[in-house]
């Protein structure tokens, strides 16, 4: 076997074998977060890294999953997984009647309006608290406890919560590799590269950029609903547009278009800044550096940077 | 092929009063012409005479103020770029204008994509019919790859490539959408003699498989040489169309071109 | 009548505020074609100038600020189109956005940490002096607001198209190349541009503060609306801004007084959509 899976196999092995070997619950939780984080991340690198639209509203359908989700259970008292799959399905739905629109618009005013749509959806979430609870929505039931063939797993449990998310991660991860490396993705790279010739060689540049756009919604609304029962309360910021601006600095900063970016990105903006002193407040400080530092100095993120490091480096860095 | 019986046979384009207006100014005006199946037609004329908007024109890239334009006999009036190379026309345009960074293989396997169907959905699921159209793309583009003369190139980005293989890259992708009518914008541009020579080689050889093309270039002794019927235009009128002599030797050609640069 | 007069005059002072914001903000664009976010740290320095001059120095020395302001806007100016824009200057437009995002996050870092996150009042000695003009209410402090930001405009307008300088600053935003052929060298062109809009953000800033409260991010929604303005007016048109800005203050207050005060805020990104939609270009073409 070649040393590369080796190496693979034994960090993907840390990976599992984390809850065994941490016992402390806030551990759990932050690797849980940094988890959530990739998969928010990687969602979004199909839309920006690999179409090239730059969306400062991914947050807001992370936002509405976890919400419409919630709704459903707590007001309408529909059961956990019916609750997350039709969140899912509603938030698509929006993201593709707010899409279909604005995907004409092109270059800057594309990134003000999803700017604007980001910053809307925050506001709306907080104003309509017949429905959303306004500040906060808590009470968001826990997953339950579950005995199969005798044995009796507590899915509300930190450790569940930490394999759910790592789980959807690596599916995050196989269906995007799945969508890149198909006709679809193509498709995305030429848009990506050339709006005018692509549409020039026949490809319906709107249409595949609204799929890359729902495909990538869809994803983040997901983890959204399940974010909303993992945490058992929700808050209008989780959609607003601090968020989404955090999760373009871990996609800058990580690199575009590489698992491995979407592991650094979030790693590192999400932990580093645990570790100053005073941490809340110097964290915009070291968000702002860092990515302009990366943003001059490594236009194609960390893992970019690794890669063109040497030859063999590439083939390591995935 | 079937070019000798060309002017008996119904055009593949015509144009009827093509016209299209920037604000105040008339960048193409009142144009009519006829590309009949398997000719290779050319377009000439001064700097600024409203070639390239004619391309635009046919493309859909800009919208018509008047007339309108038949391909095969149905109007493309009110088609999205995209829709018109699926009725089967493919531009190349002016200067080398490519996807820079993918390679060459996948760049060619670009142009097959408005002919071929696997959605996303197939490629999360990647049944059987997934495999067999990437392999049938794979073995398309290769073929394609032979024809330009660009193996030993597929892995490559395609700005990696020198001027003329660029050219010839984007050649290989317009080919790849199959189409039935292709319009060259400048295909000679920047190259050297030996460079146009394997490129009007590649030119006939697509037109052997029955391929109409609509040429602009500024060459003229080329043009000459290759184009079966030339239209030239001048201030986005047309001046004049007929065979490359009668045209080259016609007095008001002469003075747009000595006058107009 | 009365009321729609007070609610007009309240929306064109919010309008003048947010037009030299969008001023500032579309003569950066305009040369770099980069929507420079960073300008909501700057706003927010100007207010802090403002709040510590009349600290340090008693509120009959409010007005003075701008002086100070000027000065450090001016030195911020150089040093963040040095240090960030600079090196960015042939990388894709999205990297400077990007960046420009970066450096509004260190500001805002930076005030807190330099600052206090905490919000103050500045106590202005033109809060309390009540002007009643006929049927309109207003304070000393938000005429002054209304007619310097006039002024300022009206100063930045005659600059830029009646000066040398602000022909250097439109051949440069028009055709950087070109520009360039013609001896005007897109880096001092860059700069002054700079200066020019990172100095009217500050005096924004000084203008708005004791009208606001004063705090690190309190420039991220004026900023954002400026924003906005920008892309009603149209990417880089100067009278674009200024009716932009008026228009949206008008509208905002004409919508929460006649709507819903509550959607005060969605009503501005909502108008703005659905004008993206309609004019997928702005308002203005240059």
């Amino acid at each position: 076997m070649h040393p590369r899976f080796i190496i693979y196999f034994l960090i993907g092995l840390a990976v599992v074998l984390v809850p065994v070997f941490v016992q402390s619950n806030y551990w759990i939780y932050m690797f849980t977060m940094v988890g959530i984080f990739m998969v928010l991340v990687s969602s979004l690198d199909l839309a920006y890294g690999h179409t090239g639209l730059v969306s400062l509203a991914h947050a807001a359908f992370f936002g509405i999953g976890a919400y419409s989700s919630a709704i459903l259970q707590l007001k309408l008292a529909v059961p956990i997984l019916p609750a997350l799959l039709l969140g899912t399905l509603i938030t698509a739905i929006i993201a593709a009647a707010i899409g279909w629109p604005m995907l004409r618009i092109r270059g800057p005013y594309f990134v003000l309006g999803t700017l604007a749509i980001g910053i809307a959806i925050e506001i709306i979430i907080h104003n309509w608290d017949g429905l959303t609870g306004g500040v906060s929505l808590s009470g968001i039931p826990m997953f339950p406890e579950v005995t199969i063939f005798g044995t009796t797993f507590d899915l509300s449990s930190k450790r569940f919560f930490y394999y759910l998310v790592l789980a959807v991660l690596v599916v995050t991860q196989i269906l995007i590799r799945r969508i890149v490396n198909s006709r679809t993705g193509r498709t995305f790279a030429s848009i990506r590269e050339n709006e005018d010739l692509a549409a020039a060689l026949g490809m319906n540049v709107s249409g595949y950029k609204l799929i890359s756009f729902v495909a990538a919604s869809t994803i983040a609304a997901f983890m959204g609903g399940i974010y909303a029962n993992y945490m058992g309360a929700i808050e209008p910021e989780i959609a607003g547009s601090h968020m989404s601006f955090n999760l373009l600095v871990m996609i800058v900063v990580g690199g575009t278009r590489s698992i491995a970016g979407a592991v650094i990105g979030p790693l590192l903006l999400w932990f580093v800044p645990e570790f100053l002193e005073a941490a809340q407040m110097y964290r915009p400080l070291f968000f702002g550096a860092i990515l302009i530092i990366v943003i001059i100095f490594m236009p194609t993120g960390i893992a970019g940077k690794l890669r063109s490091l040497h030859p063999r480096m590439a083939k390591w860095i995935p | 092929m079937d070019s000798m019986n060309s002017s008996q046979s119904n055009p593949i384009l015509r144009t009827e009063n093509l016209s299209v207006q920037f604000g105040a100014l008339m960048a193409v005006g009142q144009l009519d012409f006829q590309i009949y199946p398997g000719e290779l037609f050319g377009l000439i004329g001064p700097n600024g005479a409203g070639k390239t908007t004619v391309f635009n024109a046919i493309t859909s890239t800009v919208p018509l103020s008047h007339g309108d334009i038949y391909f095969k006999g149905k109007s493309l009036r009110s088609l999205k770029p995209h829709q018109v190379v699926t009725r089967g026309i493919v531009r190349m345009f002016q200067s080398a204008t490519i996807f820079p960074k993918i390679p060459v293989m996948i760049h060619i396997m670009n142009g097959l994509s408005c002919r071929t169907k696997s959605s996303v959905w197939n490629s999360i699921i990647r049944p059987p019919s997934f495999h067999k159209e990437e392999q049938t793309s794979r073995q398309r583009a290769r073929e394609l790859i032979q024809f330009t003369a660009l193996e030993g190139f597929e892995d490559h980005a395609a700005e990696s490539l020198s001027w003329a293989q660029q050219k010839r890259l984007m050649l290989a992708t317009a080919l790849a959408t199959e189409p039935r009518l292709i319009l060259l914008d400048e295909p000679f541009a920047g190259m050297n003699a030996d460079e146009i020579g394997e490129m009007i080689a590649l030119i006939q050889a697509i037109r052997q498989d029955g391929m109409t093309v609509f040429v602009i270039d500024h060459n003229m002794k080329v043009m000459q040489r290759i184009c079966d019927r030339i239209l030239v235009l001048n201030f986005g009128q047309k001046l004049t169309e007929g065979l490359p002599e009668e045209v080259a030797q016609d007095s008001r050609v002469i003075e747009a071109y000595l006058g107009g640069d | 009548m009365a009321e729609f007069l007070q609610y007009t005059t309240n929306g064109l002072i919010a309008g003048s505020s947010y037009g030299l914001l969008a001023l500032a903000m579309t003569l950066i664009y305009g040369i770099l074609s980069v929507p420079n976010f960073a300008l909501g740290g700057i706003y927010a320095l100007g207010a802090f100038v403002a709040f510590y001059v009349v600290q340090w120095m008693g509120p009959g020395y409010y007005l003075f600020s701008i002086v100070p302001a000027v000065l450090i806007g001016m030195i911020i100016a150089i040093v963040t189109e040095r240090l960030v824009f600079r090196p960015l200057y042939d990388a894709p437009h999205a990297a400077g956005f990007i960046a420009a995002l970066g450096l509004y996050s260190i500001l805002e870092g930076s005030w807190a940490i330099l600052f206090d996150p905490t919000w103050r009042k500045i106590a202005s000695p033109y809060n309390d002096i009540v002007l009643q003009l006929g049927p309109i209410c207003l304070t000393m402090q938000r005429l002054i607001i209304l007619v310097f930001c006039l002024l300022f405009a009206l100063a930045t307008y005659y600059l830029v198209y009646r000066t040398l300088t602000g022909k250097k600053i439109r051949a440069a935003s028009e055709n950087k190349s070109v520009a360039q052929l013609m001896g005007i060298s897109p880096f001092t062109t860059t700069t002054m541009t700079f200066i020019v809009g990172c100095v009217l953000v500050m005096i924004a800033g000084v203008l708005d503060a004791p009208a606001a409260l004063v705090g690190a991010s309190m420039g991220l929604t004026p900023i954002t609306k400026a924003f906005i303005v920008v892309a009603l007016g149209g990417l880089g048109s100067v009278p674009g801004a200024i009716m932009g800005g008026l228009i949206l203050g008008l509208g905002e207050n004409y919508g929460a007084a006649y709507i819903s005060s509550m959607y005060k805020d969605l009503f501005s990104y909502g108008l703005f959509i659905v004008v993206l939609l309609i004019l997928p270009n702005g308002l203005y073409r240059r």
